[in-house]
């Protein structure tokens, strides 16, 4: 398969070379929010630890951090329903 | 097409019998050798005093620590010899697993390969059709432009991962994605491929400024530093969120039938108790009605991992900058 110009590509993708709607894309975003919410608060918590383990930071750290996932989390997983959304009305409007 | 779903179910069946027999066969000749390894050390406690016995109870309890599971080879080769003792609760024992699945997978599809024809075989329709529904599927999430550039990688990930799941059906093999080291380290895998996309399509100053939450405008800037931090948690989420997932979902598959195959084994006990028989070599497979369940829950775990993976790629392409640019942001 010919190699295409990364660049190129990534000027035609803002163009809009994906014009037609996606069943399979809506699905898959769906699919990610559940992980989001549940992986978010997990990861800020642990990014939390190490930093107050390793660099020997307050405990007040651990906290922060939950907190810090969670709205991480939820960002993640507005972002997704926006790109859900955009796809529902880009499938009404085919 | 009349015979052939019957025989199919037949053989099914036939199949799903003997790997429940086979299993439950070899649980209980490692409840049998732990049993007897319970008496010797019992033995052991007699002759050296409290305090041996009470270490040695110890390093048993903590073997007991692990969840039931149906035992592999090295498990049940444990109770006979201290190397695969050792083995059983090594790292060794998941990367021989994961080598050897990962070898068979291989040697199929390059003995596939190595002799297509132009009206293929049963084996070759297999592949090509397994292969036209991920190259389907990716390129309707990417597009066919770039899509077909992740058809390799996605469709590596999903029959490694199915194969991996399901090989914990057959006896006397382990499903490495039971454990944390191998599902984080194919989700790594994934993000780091992630990242890897994301800098070549967008380059490291468009990366980072998407990653900063595209600023417009003054108040963006000023925000720019928390939207940084947010988004580059939210990048860690992923890999998270897909090892997690897939860990937790076949451990506790495995785990269930794990359960069910000792209750067999103690039904089989308490009801043949009554008749004077002390040790039970052959339990009722129980677990045999949990293998679809376990057949199912393998193949949408390993779809949904790659579900993701395509749309967290699809995540970090430039987007059309359309109302859909400005409501992602």
């Amino acid at each position: 398969m010919k190699k295409s110009d990364p660049k190129k590509v990534a000027d035609r993708l803002r163009e809009g070379i994906l014009p037609t709607s996606s069943q399979a894309r809506q699905i898959g975003l769906a699919f990610a929010i559940p992980g989001m919410l549940l992986a978010g608060p997990i990861v800020g918590y642990g990014l939390g630890w190490l930093v107050d383990n390793y660099l020997g930071a307050p405990e007040w750290v651990r906290p922060i951090g939950l907190l810090l996932g969670f709205v991480a989390g939820i960002r993640e997983t507005v972002l997704a329903l926006k790109k859900l959304t955009a796809e529902q009305e880009k499938k009404s409007d085919e | 097409m009349n015979k052939f779903i019957p025989r199919l179910l037949c053989l099914s069946f036939a199949f799903a019998l003997t790997l429940a027999a086979v299993q439950t066969l070899s649980w209980s000749a490692e409840e049998g050798a732990h049993s007897a390894a319970a008496e010797d050390h019992e033995a052991d406690a007699a002759h050296h005093g409290d305090e041996h016995a009470h270490d040695e109870h110890g390093h048993e309890e903590h073997h007991e620590e692990h969840p039931p599971e149906l035992p592999d080879v090295f498990v049940i080769l444990g109770h006979w010899s201290p190397f695969f003792a050792h083995l059983a609760h090594s790292n060794i024992k998941i990367l021989f697993y994961s080598i050897l699945e990962g070898a068979i997978l291989a040697a199929f599809f390059i003995y596939v390969g190595r002799n297509i024809k132009r009206i293929p075989g049963k084996l070759q329709s297999f592949v090509e059709l397994y292969v036209e529904l991920i190259d389907g599927f990716v390129c309707g999430i990417l597009g066919r432009e770039i899509g077909r550039v992740y058809v390799p990688f996605l469709g590596t990930l999903a029959i490694y991962i199915l194969f991996m799941n399901l090989c914990g059906l057959v006896p006397g093999f382990m499903s490495p994605t039971t454990v944390p080291q191998q599902t984080f380290g194919l989700s790594i895998m994934v993000f780091l491929y992630v990242q890897y996309t994301a800098f070549k399509f967008q380059g490291p100053k468009g990366y980072l400024f998407h990653l900063a939450g595209e600023p417009q405008d003054i108040v963006g800037w000023i925000l720019s530093p928390l939207f940084l931090v947010l988004h580059i948690l939210g990048e860690f989420i992923k890999p998270v969120s897909l090892g997690l997932r897939l860990f937790g979902n076949i451990l506790g598959e495995h785990v269930l039938l794990g359960v069910f195959s000792l209750l067999g084994i103690a039904l089989t006990q308490f009801l043949l108790s009554g008749f004077g028989v002390e040790h039970v070599w052959i339990g009722i497979p129980l677990h045999l009605l949990l293998v679809p369940i376990a057949l199912l829950g393998s193949t949408i775990q390993a779809t949904v991992f790659v579900v993701l993976s395509t749309i967290y790629i699809f995540l970090v392409l430039p987007h059309h900058e359309g109302h859909e640019g400005h409501a992602a942001h």
